[in-house]
């Protein structure tokens, strides 16, 4: 009852659902189709032409369809309307596997599969339109408009889209969705061995993971003057469920007898109101627009506090950590206003202009540093479980963005235009938290709530301890923020026959308040032809040169952000603290970049009732450091072939290939000085390593739209796409590895991360009689995963607690056999 | 340069400047030619009686027939097509304005008609976009014979299959193995995309990547107490846009994203050793490593997006 709620609103003309969308929602179910009781005009576009009509770059344009006729309802409306409902059923018993239904709820039952509605009034050009699918199934939709042309036009939608995360999650917790994870009666928390946990696991059902996000939106665009036009919009996105968490205490890889990790199941409860008002101003030689939008994040969950269950011997004694809480996303606002104004000037020059503020705030309580109480060394934590171990209580998180753009273009000859434009944006942060206690007077806070001790000790706890060596944690807020501005210059010459050249030029600047690179200035170039000279083919081609550099490397940038500013602080070392980052490491988008980018797209026209288009790109980018992120590549070729044989058959190929190739470089990094060079004692050239990630995806489908008879139709679409990704590793030493089991052999590759999917879609009609088919509908899907991050993952592994689910293969049928009933004028 | 080259040169000189002539005075010729006479409709309907019929089920019919904003609108055909007069004497593409790859004008002329009426508002940055410098046309996109789409008169059933068509890579992208649910009918390409023009090169229809991914993630928005830098700069240091082979539209595996710009020393106080990733470290492997299993670094760093807890500046928690 509660999922045919929005429809009953719909009828009800009180829809909170109203859509902005220029996009009708829609389900898998009907991938596509713009309406239930559809069939192709055997008239075609035109009875005038014996060739097929093309696009002006040459693409066919499909047939029309034949829509339902009209049928007086009185009042001087006009109506049709088509109804399909029917039973579908599942077939293979993986079925259950996530994957199959991530997104989609293919539930055995009786369906309203679609509903269409247009009513018509001619003489006062009002229009309404109603469509619906899948009612009260976790993907429905609904999208109605009603509107008087030229003046008036309401729209409202709802989409129901569910992800699915785990059909198959298993969960040591009770409590499950809520805010509060406790353990089963038979553990205690912080005092359970593996052997009881073990035991209650398994006892523990499987279940599902999911989030249900209803996504409802209205939208009313009222013409108040033949040129002033206003727009009013309305939407809600409300998410329910649980979703995959993870927590961690310490390195559970380091000690079996610390530490620990626990993937659990978040609740998600939360709802996000947006608002937009908009006038438009449009004459001929000034349009305008003012805009004013609004977003609000509102969570029903403000924090998850988990029960942890694993005793602990270590020297922090995990045994006072009983719990870990997170904080959970926060409300947060986020309001826009901006304007538009594009002016058309002499010589045929136009100058465009935008100007945008954005605010987004935050300003939620805040939690205690630690749900943990007890002592860890001679900590009294309970000095640090209370808000009033706080600076403030509420985070008074806040950035202001700014936006200014302005472009002129201009045609003084007609073969020429030229344009140049200054884009300049800022984001200022003005958030500036202190960690600090005013109960003990201490900076710092508490890693993992005391987790990190538990392995490490009461010194590394994450409290500031003047006079103890490198005693540095991160104790303020940095203000990450900066400002862009963007040069443009180009021009367009057209050129005979059809065909015009284009070049342009770009500089953007980048300063950033904090930043390990502070400056950076990316140029680009990028020229382009297009030709349509010959009537068999479209061209064009580009090429694009982009080239980044920038001020020095300096990630001593952070240290005033850390405790190590403070007074009494003293450095791991004699040379200094020990280094933040290898210093050669600039990540990629602060490195130094030669790239290229070439992009070339064909249609070809073959014959006159087909039509080829091929498409190929290929993208290098090159980084000038030599660690991090060193290459990036990527080369992509397509190809689809569309036949139109006549209005009553067609159909379609097409296929894909793509490869890419992503190099890096590290070193394996240990604490010996404030050294952060490469080749120095804390980053020896011995500990060196690299990856090259090489992926690929094939991709081909085919489809086929058959109507060989005036009471049958046929549609058809395979789609079969699988992709790899192997990881090529080398490193100079065993001692580059992260962990490693000597006398093991070494494996100098990854298992391939590999994905394989197989689409059969088919659909029959069959016309019983005027305004009433019988529609036959298949889906089969086949689909193959492998995933080295999850091959083999038990529930259960030393001392980390799993959801348990892993990706799986599926094979799976959706069989439907459904009645299509309409009412209007037949076709 | 030889005495060869200097006469191709001086060829290929001649001829620009003679089109350049001919394009200077293309003005003026065509304000010389004798102006064509609007017929209307009933002339152009005597002929093209299945176009017209298609037509009348659009919103343009809706919107010149019943209530015409401008006289222009009230020619119903000859809004777009201009006068036909010229045209019922010798029924040709070349004597009215086609917007079809037989017609004679180029597409900026074709836009011109359309823009008309089309003009401001989300089309406001058309003249300068991608698109527009790529040549294309509006009717490259839509068909205003036929209603084919439920919305915006499209020339394919759909949003997502008009773009396909030029952009088949996405296509591809949406069928892999993490990826937006738009091949599923919950999203569409212009629920992100303005393809009439933006202030970005990418057509979205935000000011910047983040504040557009944001409009749908406003959990992740922030701003959160302790910020990821990567992740206030751009969603796209670490997601692809409309799918990927990895999980979570992540741009590579874990732990190798991470490791791309994160390389510590081995101290409590920095983190932990950035070291290589092996088969060992698989579940099933002699040396498991949480920095492979399952969410990777996410498993202890699991508020990657920004931490608003006081205990939250590594997004443990």
């Amino acid at each position: 009852m509660r999922r045919l709620a929005p429809f009953a609103l719909l009828l009800l003309g009180l829809a909170a659902a109203l859509s902005a969308r220029a996009e009708p929602p829609r389900d898998s179910m009907h991938p596509g189709d713009a309406e239930v009781f559809e069939w192709p005009d055997p008239q075609g576009l035109t009875s005038l032409l014996d060739h097929r009509q093309r696009s002006p770059s040459g693409i066919l344009y499909p047939y029309p369809p034949a829509l339902q006729q009209l049928d007086e309802i009185g009042g001087g409306w006009l109506a049709r309307g088509a109804l399909e409902a029917g039973g579908y059923f599942g077939g293979q018993d993986t079925e259950t596997e996530t994957r199959y239904t991530k997104y989609d709820d293919l539930r055995d039952g009786f369906r309203v599969g679609g509903l269409d509605f247009e009513a018509w009034r001619p003489e006062s050009g009002d229009h309404a339109m109603l469509r619906a699918g899948s009612l009260g199934y976790e993907d429905q939709f609904y999208d109605f408009e009603a509107s008087r042309a030229n003046w008036l036009r309401f729209r409202a939608s709802f989409s129901g889209v569910p992800h699915k995360y785990a059909s198959d999650a298993t969960t040591l917790f009770v409590g499950g969705g809520s805010q509060v994870l406790n353990l089963p009666s038979t553990l205690l928390p912080g005092g359970s061995s593996l052997a009881n946990i073990a035991e209650a696991l398994a006892s523990q059902p499987e279940g599902t993971l999911e989030v249900q996000r209803d996504r409802t939106q209205t939208e009313l665009k009222l013409r108040l003057l033949p040129s002033l036009s206003f727009t009013a919009f309305y939407g809600l996105d409300a998410r329910k469920g649980a979703i995959p968490q993870s927590v961690g205490f310490a390195y559970p890889d380091f000690s079996t007898s610390t530490g620990g990790n626990l993937e659990v199941p978040a609740p998600i409860d939360d709802k996000t109101h947006t608002g937009k008002a908009r006038l438009d101003w449009a004459s001929d030689l000034v349009q305008a627009s003012l805009a004013y939008n609004v977003s609000a994040y509102r969570n029903q969950e403000t924090s998850l506090t988990i029960a942890q269950p694993f005793d602990d011997t270590g020297p922090g004694n995990l045994a006072v950590i009983t719990h870990a809480r997170l904080a959970l996303p926060p409300d947060n606002e986020w309001q826009n206003v901006r304007g538009d104004v594009a002016v058309d000037m002499p010589l045929r020059s136009r100058l465009t202009t935008a100007i945008s503020y954005s605010l987004s705030s935050q300003n939620q309580a805040l939690l205690p540093p630690t749900v943990s109480t007890g002592n860890i060394g001679t900590v009294n934590l309970a000095n640090w479980d209370t808000t009033a171990a706080l600076s403030r209580k509420s985070a008074r998180a806040r950035i202001d963005q700014v936006l200014a753009d302005v472009h002129l273009t201009s045609s003084p000859w007609r073969p020429l235009h030229l344009r140049a434009g200054y884009r300049f944006s800022n984001q200022d942060t003005q958030t500036d938290y202190i960690a600090f206690n005013p109960l003990t007077k201490q900076y710092g806070y508490i890693v993992e709530d005391g987790g990190h001790a538990s392995s490490l000790g009461q010194d590394y706890l994450g409290i500031f301890e003047p006079g103890f060596p490198g005693s540095a944690w991160r104790y303020r807020t940095i203000p990450f923020g900066e400002s862009r501005s963007l040069v443009d210059a180009g021009a367009t010459l057209m050129l005979p026959a059809r065909s015009s050249f284009d070049v342009g030029l770009e500089q953007e600047d980048v300063d950033r308040t904090v930043s390990e690179r502070k400056d950076t200035t990316e140029r680009r170039a990028t020229v382009s032809f297009n030709t349509r000279a010959f009537d068999w083919a479209t061209l064009r081609l580009s090429y694009k040169y982009i080239t980044r550099d920038g001020g020095p490397i300096d990630y001593g940038v952070y240290e005033k952000y850390t405790t190590a500013a403070l007074p009494g602080f003293v450095p791991l070392f004699p040379d200094g603290d020990g280094a933040h980052n290898l210093n050669q490491l600039v990540r990629p988008s602060l490195a130094n970049l030669n790239a290229q980018r070439y992009a070339a797209r064909l249609v070809f026209a073959l014959g006159s009732r087909s039509d080829l288009s091929i498409a190929a790109r290929l993208r290098s980018d090159d980084y000038g450091s030599s660690y991090g992120l060193t290459s990036d590549r990527t080369r992509d070729v397509e190809a689809d072939w569309t036949v139109q044989l006549s209005p009553l058959l067609s159909a379609n190929v097409f296929g894909s290939l793509e490869a890419h190739d992503r190099g890096m470089q590290s070193i394996r990094g240990f604490a010996s000085s404030a050294n952060g060079d490469a080749g120095g004692p804390n980053f020896p050239l011995s500990n060196q390593w690299g990856v090259r990630a090489r992926g690929d995806a094939t991709g081909w489908g085919c489809g086929l739209t058959a109507h060989p008879l005036s009471w049958l139709q046929f549609d058809t679409r395979y789609t079969f796409l699988v992709t790899r990704e192997v990881d090529h590793l080398a490193f100079n030493s065993p001692a580059a590895l992260a962990d490693v089991a000597f006398g093991q052999p070494i494996p100098d590759v990854l298992p391939t991360l590999r994905n394989r999917d197989h689409v059969v879609e088919s659909s029959l009609r069959l016309a019983l009689r005027n305004n009433v088919a019988l529609r036959f509908y298949w889906r089969y899907n086949r689909s193959g995963v492998d995933d080295f991050h999850q091959t083999g993952l038990p529930v259960l592994l030393d001392r980390r607690i799993y959801l348990g689910h892993q990706d799986g293969d599926y094979m799976a049928g959706f069989y439907g056999v459904s009645l299509q009933v309409g009412f209007g004028g037949a076709n | 340069m030889g005495i060869a080259q200097r006469t191709v040169a001086g060829r290929v000189a001649l001829t620009l400047a003679l089109w350049a002539c001919a394009q200077s005075g293309s003005d003026s010729e065509a304000a010389k030619a004798p102006p064509a006479a609007y017929v209307g409709d009933a002339q152009c309907r005597a002929c093209h009686s299945v176009e017209a019929s298609h037509w009348d089920r659009t919103a343009h019919a809706r919107a010149f027939i019943a209530n015409p904003r401008t006289d222009l609108e009230r020619r119903t055909c000859e809004s777009c097509h201009g006068p036909g007069g010229n045209h019922i004497s010798n029924p040709t593409a070349e004597t009215i304005v086609a917007f079809t790859s037989s017609s004679k004008q180029d597409p900026e002329a074709m836009n011109a008609m359309c823009q008309q009426c089309h003009k401001g508002g989300p089309l406001m940055y058309w003249i300068g976009s991608t698109h527009e410098l790529r040549g294309l046309a509006c009717s490259d996109c839509h068909n205003p014979m036929a209603q084919s789409s439920s919305q915006s008169l499209l020339r394919a059933p759909n949003a997502n299959e008009t773009c396909f068509k030029c952009h088949p890579s996405q296509r591809a992208d949406f069928q892999k193995r993490s990826h937006m649910p738009l091949l599923e009918g919950k999203i569409s390409c212009v629920d992100c995309h303005n393809p009439h023009g933006s202030t970005t090169s990418p057509l979205l229809k935000a000011d910047d990547v983040n504040s557009l991914c944001r409009s749908c993630h406003a959990e992740k928005r922030g701003p959160f107490l302790w910020e990821h830098e990567p992740v206030r700069e751009s969603c796209l240091n670490c997601h692809k846009p409309h799918g990927s082979n990895e999980d979570k539209l992540l741009v590579t595996s874990l732990p190798l994203l991470c490791q791309e710009c994160h390389s510590p020393i081995d101290n409590p106080n920095f983190g932990h050793p950035s070291g290589l990733i092996t088969s060992q470290n698989m579940a099933k492997g002699a040396a498991p490593d949480d920095r492979l299993l399952n969410r990777g670094c996410l498993n202890c760093h699991s508020q990657i997006h920004g931490s608003n807890n006081p205990s939250g500046p590594r997004f443990h928690r």
